[in-house]
């Protein structure tokens, strides 16, 4: 089941991986140390942070303030 | 313009939907893994009652919104008693402890992906674990040093569920109490040996 819907999260997770690269700002150790398989493979690589309410991410703020 | 700020959290912040959380990929995921929420919902009333209590009592606080700078449809399709959730595929873990949680909270680590080979390590306490598809790993994450250094043959999903202590603040919910063996046997109407 988590499988399955990890799939869904494909085109999140390549954005996410994409943005890394694009990054002036330097990642801390929890967006590093990816292992992609070649090609990708089933799942892609990445890290995705979901809650119903947390306090402002520091990360979400630059994201928001860049379309200022 | 790019403004980095350094944030605290204050009681009087409001809450915010995590931006990852809002997509319609995301939407999907959580129709497509509501099983595996009421499952691991499910180990905390067994493991950590006093937990899922006050995650029960999170649950309605975040749909009713009270405390959010706006929701999001999606907030609608959250049927755990966690703050949150990683998703974190195909990376290796550096040891490392979380800083949200309470100590007397736990981390819900649940390990899936197609891998054929894997360890979790709790140097802290000497323990190393089979972390194959399938296993659930409740740990208290603030506590205990823990960590990936390698896995083989596939590839690895980890879905790490956390409490934010500063959220719960907010919402007014108490911390839990350490969870103790004879909590078990006072609910199961027994005595210790």
């Amino acid at each position: 089941m988590l499988n399955n819907g990890t799939k869904c999260l494909r085109t999140p997770l390549d954005g996410m991986m994409k943005s890394l690269g694009t990054s002036t700002k330097e990642a801390g150790w929890r967006s590093n140390h990816f292992l992609p398989p070649p090609g990708g493979g089933l799942f892609g690589a990445g890290l995705l942070n979901m809650s119903p309410g947390w306090f402002q991410q520091s990360h979400e703020v630059c994201l928001f303030s860049f379309f200022l | 313009m790019i403004i980095f700020t350094e944030f605290s959290q204050r009681l009087n912040d409001p809450l915010y939907v995590s931006s990852d959380i809002r997509s319609k990929e995301a939407h999907t995921f959580l129709q497509m893994t509501t099983s595996v929420d009421l499952l691991c919902n499910a180990i905390t009333a067994l493991t950590a009652p006093q937990l899922y209590d006050v995650g029960m009592s999170a649950i309605q606080e975040f749909r009713e919104g009270r405390h959010h700078s706006a929701l999001h449809l999606n907030v609608d399709y959250w049927t755990s008693v966690w703050t949150g959730f990683s998703m974190i595929i195909n990376r290796i873990t550096p040891f490392h402890r979380d800083g949200g949680g309470a100590p007397t909270d736990y981390d819900l680590l649940i390990s899936s992906g197609t891998h054929k080979g894997c360890v979790l390590d709790i140097p802290d306490i000497g323990l190393t674990v089979n972390y194959l598809p399938g296993t659930a790993v409740l740990l208290t994450g603030r506590i205990l040093r823990h960590g990936v250094v390698e896995w083989k043959g596939g590839e690895r999903i980890c879905q790490a569920r956390f409490i934010k202590d500063a959220v719960h603040d907010r919402f007014g919910l108490p911390r839990p109490d350490w969870v103790m063996y004879d909590s078990y046997f006072k609910d199961m109407g027994l005595t210790l040996g």
